[in-house]
């Protein structure tokens, strides 16, 4: 024997180095004491004669029967069976004894003329399992190893009814539990709540006194109207439901709508009131206005955001020019000053022209920031839009006309200082004209003085001759030596 | 009834799949009982660091009596390491896998003793007569007389 089939995991220690499985006739080396299977053993020598877990020399004579205590080890491992189906386990010494008897070990059929194989405890009887024999109820051919399982399931097998004892046909055994006067039945109105139970043969006596019997009428009746509600229901819940997808659509929708618009949407509710606070910023923003430009006229009380835009993009250009003009004419120096003047009018224009231009500017962004910011949230998102683009259109038409007023205070800003700067010229010749004048007067002087031998008095005269000129800025010394 | 290398190597499997192999080896192929293969590298610091080789084993029916044939995977762009001992072609001049082979040992201990002799190598060149053995060298590494002249590597 072999093979086994160990039903338990194996000590380490009782297997065989070479097959890896528990000890089969165990036998063990004189030399090194080591033990193996003696069919392993002795084809490993046939291939080497040396001990293959330590090499050493070993030839088939040194090999002797391992002891008793581990032959009864080996023995007493259990293992099952080799046979198909057979659930025998037993200890591996009595293996051989029980696949002696084992029923489950393939033999010959016993029956000569058959070639086919059979399990033992089939061909105890000694008859062929494999010739057919004939259903005595149905009759059928079968096979004699298939008879069992067959004359438990043959539909003319016979039985007898649980309730009344009538011998019939396994086949028919339920059409008969159906009509079976015997058989347990409940009355025909328990749906409605009777409670009454006996055999089918009574229940005719007991349907004449059910009180459910009298009442059989509104039965009917109430049947069909639950039906109908039934119906009227599923109907109104499908619409429900139709409906509540409909409002979940519409929600969604709403909250884009809403998301889109932003500021813009305002409830039906409260879009009255929430015009009042967008209509008080223009009113408390005016006076400042008013009082940041003094040169423009007082604004008359803003009758709403749209108002305002209308006013002002009207209003607001009208006033500015008036206020600049003026002063240009009066800053404007004419070409014919003195030249006493010069000095006073440096310092004059730069502040004039920013006390000018404080205001006016003051009341272009004034304007830009009325135009834009009192957006009308009472009306429609067109409607603003609308209002939107005609300020637009107001405040590029503002700003066109303050570019074209600024181009022409700059020209004729050019045109006076061109002029002043030419006057201005004008003096310096004359100035320069007057120098040269007294340059050449003390030139011949001094030469004078020194073709007559004095040298000494010339410091001393020159601011006296100087302090004699009037209206002459004073020269440095420096220059006189040039 | 399955053959004495079968059930042994079915057993040497089942050892594989219930406690794994050591490190550095792992099982690639074990479709049949007539040949596997296993990569091997080798761990910690060595001149093989990083590599990984594949081991083909082929056992005939005479297993574990006589020996497996055991050489490197050459072909699918896999290469024999450079050993003084392995020839260019993957056969593995080692006396365990010739003449000292035992019964006792097993797949898994002759991929260990692979891997220490790789580990333990000093310098990486081929066997002095490479060049001439892999030009007539026999598919199977077994039908080589090998002759086993140095014990130290």
């Amino acid at each position: 024997m072999a093979t086994y089939n160990y039903v338990e995991p194996t000590n380490s220690n009782l297997v065989c180095c070479i097959c890896r499985a528990p000890f089969v006739d165990p036998v063990t080396t004189q030399a090194c004491s080591h033990t193996f299977c003696r069919g392993c053993i002795s084809e490993a020598l046939e291939h080497s004669l040396q001990c293959p877990v330590d090499r050493l020399p070993l030839t088939p004579e040194d090999l002797t029967s391992a002891g008793p205590l581990i032959r009864s080890l080996v023995d007493e491992l259990l293992v099952s069976c080799p046979n198909n189906d057979c659930p025998h386990v037993c200890q591996r010494d009595l293996l051989q004894g029980h696949l002696d008897a084992c029923e489950f070990l393939i033999v010959d059929c016993p029956e000569q003329s058959c070639h086919q194989m059979v399990v033992r405890k089939d061909a105890v009887n000694g008859a062929c399992i494999h010739s057919a024999v004939i259903c005595s109820e149905c009759y059928a051919e079968v096979a004699m190893s298939e008879y069992e399982a067959h004359s438990s399931t043959c539909p003319d097998s016979a039985c007898s009814c649980e309730h009344c004892a009538t011998e019939i046909s396994k086949s028919t055994i339920e059409l008969h539990g159906e009509t079976c006067e015997r058989a347990p039945v409940v009355c025909t109105h328990a749906p409605n709540g009777c409670s009454w139970k006996g055999e089918r043969r009574l229940r005719d006596g007991h349907i004449s006194s059910c009180p459910y019997e009298a009442i059989k009428g509104f039965f009917i009746i109430h049947k069909d109207t639950t039906a109908a509600l039934k119906e009227e229901n599923a109907l109104l819940q499908a619409k429900i439901d139709a409906l509540q997808g409909h409002l979940r659509a519409t929600t969604r929708d709403l909250q884009v709508a809403k998301a889109a618009l932003g500021p813009w949407y305002t409830n039906a509710v409260n879009r009255t009131e929430a015009g009042l606070p967008i209509h008080h910023p223009p009113r408390s923003r005016a006076p400042t206005s008013a009082s940041l430009n003094p040169a423009t006229s007082p604004q008359p009380p803003l009758p709403g955001p749209r108002a305002s835009i209308s006013t002002l993009g009207s209003d607001a250009p009208n006033p500015a020019p008036a206020s600049v003009t003026p002063t240009h004419v009066n800053a404007t120096p004419g070409p014919s000053n003195t030249s006493h003047d010069w000095r006073a009018h440096s310092s004059r224009p730069s502040p004039n022209i920013s006390h000018n231009w404080d205001p006016s500017s003051l009341t272009a962004r004034s304007i830009a920031r009325d135009v834009v910011a009192p957006i009308d949230l009472g009306t429609s998102l067109e409607g603003s839009l609308h209002g939107l683009r005609e300020s637009m259109v107001t405040l590029s038409t503002t700003v066109d006309s303050v570019g074209r007023r600024s181009e022409i205070a700059l020209t004729n800003e050019t045109v006076r200082l061109n002029e002043e700067v030419m006057s201005v010229r004008a003096h310096l010749h004359g100035l320069r004209m007057q120098v040269h004048a007294i340059m050449m007067d003390r030139n011949t002087q001094v030469t004078g003085r020194v073709d007559e031998g004095g040298g000494i008095t010339e410091g001393a005269w020159i601011p006296t001759r100087f302090s004699q000129v009037p209206g002459q800025p004073q020269i440095p010394l420096s220059i006189t030596k040039l | 009834m399955a053959s004495i290398s079968a059930r042994r190597l079915s057993k040497e499997l089942k050892e594989i799949m219930n406690e794994g192999c050591p490190v550095g080896i792992t099982l690639l192929k074990a479709e049949d009982f007539v040949s596997w293969q296993f990569t091997i590298q080798v761990m910690g610091e060595s001149l093989y660091k990083d590599e990984i080789f594949t081991l083909l084993f082929r056992f005939d029916r005479d297993y574990p009596i006589s020996s497996p044939a055991v050489q490197f995977v050459t072909v699918d762009g896999k290469v024999s390491p450079v050993h003084p001992h392995v020839y260019s072609n993957g056969h593995i001049c080692a006396s365990i896998l010739g003449s000292e082979w035992s019964p006792v040992l097993s797949v898994i201990s002759v991929c260990v003793t692979l891997q220490s002799m790789l580990a333990s190598c000093k310098k990486k060149e081929r066997p002095a007569d490479n060049d001439r053995y892999v030009r007539h060298a026999p598919d199977n590494p077994k039908k080589t007389q090998w002759h086993y002249d140095d014990d130290t590597v």
